[in-house]
């Protein structure tokens, strides 16, 4: 029988968890306050499109995956607090006016034949540029001080990619025709350039920082 | 074949009569009933609700009540195809009362209600090999109220469906049979 | 996309045929007859497996239901969008707190749910989809631009009918010996008493410190449980095809008074229908 007094490791042989991450605990709160914002964006217009989209299949997977994205907010409005923001309505904002203009065009299309469009806006440009985002800070932040941050990462990243191929199978099969083809790449085009000039969903540097400097190089 | 209509006008639902003595006609003829036949339909348009039974065979009367004939998504209107699997199905239920070898039944408003469905099953099934539309799940849900929930009762509607020329003796052994897989 | 979204709108396919209520309430025929030799009426009665036409009844009415659940997933989803979060004191620009769009989030998935599952209960009883017509009856009177008066028609109202509806639907599954019915019914009214709790909540959260504003909702209320009482339809009546459940809108938060008064308005709306039949039919004989 083991001896319980003998001393064990407090991080075992298979718990290869550094404590270092990219983010301060203010780094985080920002971020998380950006993430809280695009998802309630996020939610509530797939609950306002619910009564505008005929198909019934549609009409009933964007219901559920309201739910998702409010739960996601719900899950960044309980961390805030948690990363010293006792206020989190302060830091539920977006990151600049540009992000702004996205949701609004993204949110804009409410015809019943505008089915398309809705879902190119949700599934090919934001549910991407979200899994990235998450993805980053995920991969980032420490796994040891910021744990409760990557516990919702890992539950919302899975939502994100269900619901993100749910998206994309409705949309291939709506796609018809040569100019349903052409909507969805204009409508995509569009928004992504606009997402583009925000810089993703928590700004510039939401991914981080991928090309290197000259110094950086020969350093 | 003389079909009469009973009210020659309505007054109540927007139902012409000319239509549903036409259908009734074609109805009558595609299922081989003697061409001299007069046939009553009585219609009751006071209520919605939709109850149908063949209430004589000499002469031939069919009563309905007018939701029975109503186009569930257009109030108060005829629905012809509704219609033709109603009126089809009473017919049918004239031919085998007329039918010597199919034997003696009871009036419509002394069947018991797992008889009177199964008879329904035995009739829509014939109507939908004569090119009717039918709808085969709604009869089975019916026929399950009445029979049961039960493989038993499933195994005794894919009979009464597909099967010609049964006796009524036949249609209530099968019927019987089905329901004593109920549990007590 | 605009804020507050107007019935006549509804997204459909060409499978979906709506009815305008005023054609069902002309209709001079009556499904409540004088049986010969009593002073009873004859009528659809209660949605019992001993009524001939039980199973078609059932099927109907399982219908009625999966186009008002889309009509519930609809109204949820429209209450997510077309309010803002903030404090909201009734004046002005609607806002409610974030905690009442997160529940009213939730509600849309329940729905989305139970029109799933109404469509397989349709594949079980053979039924289309848009066999029968839809009333849009609930979307109207339900979602109102207040988002007290909102909660009170949808949560309250609504989905206290479907409570009354499921409970009819499970004690008939339970009888007809159909277990995949009586399964389903009674999934789906947890829901509900979950949905119309949450408005019970919300209306004395959102209306404490405002009581003129708690007696209109609960005014909005008796209005809607009247209209909803589809002239008799649902009642307290033993004849009444859809019975008050009084123990799961106990569980969801309704005073034993509420129901009582509720009980009343289903009265009156049978009355009406009653008196608004007879008219009918003499503008008819005329």
């Amino acid at each position: 029988m083991a001896d319980p007094k003998k001393p064990r490791a407090p991080f075992a042989p298979w718990d290869r968890r550094e404590l270092p991450g990219t983010f301060t605990v203010e780094e985080s709160a920002r971020r998380v306050g950006h993430y809280k914002w695009i998802e309630m964006r996020l939610f509530e217009v797939l609950g306002g499109w619910v009564a505008t989209v005929p198909e019934l299949d549609v009409k009933l997977r964007l219901g559920t995956h309201c739910y998702h994205h409010a739960w996601h907010a719900e899950l960044w409005h309980k961390r805030l607090p948690e990363l010293r923001e006792m206020n989190p309505e302060r830091l539920t904002a977006p990151p600049n006016d540009a992000l702004v203009a996205f949701v609004d065009a993204m949110t804009e299309p409410e015809a019943p034949e505008l089915t398309i469009e809705k879902l190119v806006g949700a599934y090919r440009v934001l549910a991407p540029a979200k899994i990235a985002a998450y993805t980053y800070h995920l991969n980032n932040t420490s796994r040891i001080t910021d744990a409760p941050t990557i516990r919702s990462l890992g539950f919302i990243l899975q939502d994100e990619m269900d619901d993100w191929r749910d998206g994309e199978m409705m949309l291939q099969s709506l796609i018809e025709t040569e100019d349903e083809l052409q909507r969805a790449i204009d409508h995509q085009t569009k928004l992504q350039r606009l997402l583009l000039a925000a810089g993703g969903i928590a700004g510039p540097g939401t991914i981080g920082e991928s090309y290197i400097t000259e110094e950086e190089t020969h350093a | 074949m003389p079909v009469h209509v009973q009210p020659e006008e309505f007054s109540m639902v927007f139902f012409d009569a000319h239509e549903i003595r036409a259908l009734t006609e074609e109805l009558a003829q595609e299922i081989g009933l003697p061409a001299e036949l007069s046939i009553t339909v009585d219609v009751d348009e006071t209520t919605p609700l939709g109850r149908s039974v063949v209430q004589s065979v000499d002469p031939v009367v069919i009563h309905l009540e007018s939701g029975a004939l109503e186009d569930a998504k257009r109030p108060r209107q005829l629905d012809p195809v509704g219609a033709a699997d109603v009126l089809g199905r009473l017919l049918l239920a004239v031919r085998d009362r007329l039918d010597p070898a199919f034997g003696d039944a009871p009036p419509d408003d002394d069947l018991p209600l797992p008889h009177s469905v199964a008879w329904q099953v035995y009739s829509v099934g014939r109507l939908s090999r004569l090119g009717h539309r039918t709808n085969r799940q709604r009869r089975l849900y019916q026929f399950r109220n009445r029979h049961g929930f039960t493989d038993t009762a499933d195994a005794a509607f894919d009979r009464l469906w597909a099967a010609e020329g049964l006796t009524w003796a036949e249609l209530v052994q099968i019927s019987d049979e089905a329901r004593s897989a109920l549990p007590a | 996309m605009r804020k507050s979204f107007p019935v006549e709108d509804l997204a459909r396919d060409e499978r979906f045929v709506r009815v305008p209520i005023m054609d069902r309430i002309n209709d001079p025929r009556t499904a409540r007859q004088e049986q010969a030799g009593t002073k009873g009426k004859r009528g659809p009665g209660r949605l019992t497996p001993d009524r001939p036409d039980a199973p078609d009844a059932a099927r109907a009415l399982m219908h009625g239901i999966f186009t008002g659940e889309i009509q519930a997933l609809e109204g949820a989803g429209r209450t997510c969008w077309d309010f803002e979060v903030g404090s909201g004191n009734g004046e002005g620009i609607p806002e409610v707190p974030f905690e009442l769009k997160l529940d009213m989030a939730r509600q849309c998935w329940d729905e989305a749910r139970h029109c799933e599952i109404s469509i397989k209960l349709s594949d079980h009883m053979g039924t289309e989809i848009g066999e029968f017509s839809e009333n849009t009856f609930l979307y109207e009177a339900a979602c109102n631009p207040d988002p007290v008066l909102r909660l009170t028609g949808v949560n309250r109202a609504l989905e206290g009918l479907a409570i009354d509806v499921f409970n009819t639907m499970r004690e008939f599954g339970d009888v007809a010996g159909d277990a995949v019915l009586e399964f389903c019914e009674d999934w789906m009214l947890a829901d509900e008493v979950t949905h119309v709790k949450m408005g019970s909540d919300w209306l004395r959260r959102l209306t404490a410190d405002d009581k003129e504003r708690q007696q209109r909702a609960l005014e909005f209320q008796r209005v809607v449980d009247k209209l909803f009482s589809l002239g008799g339809f649902r009642g307290d009546e033993e004849d009444s095809p859809v019975r008050l459940a009084r123990r799961f809108r106990e569980l969801a938060g309704f005073k034993d008074d509420e129901m009582d008064t509720l009980a009343e308005v289903a009265r009156e709306a049978r009355q009406e229908m009653d008196a608004r039949i007879e008219a009918n039919r003499a503008a008819v004989a005329q």
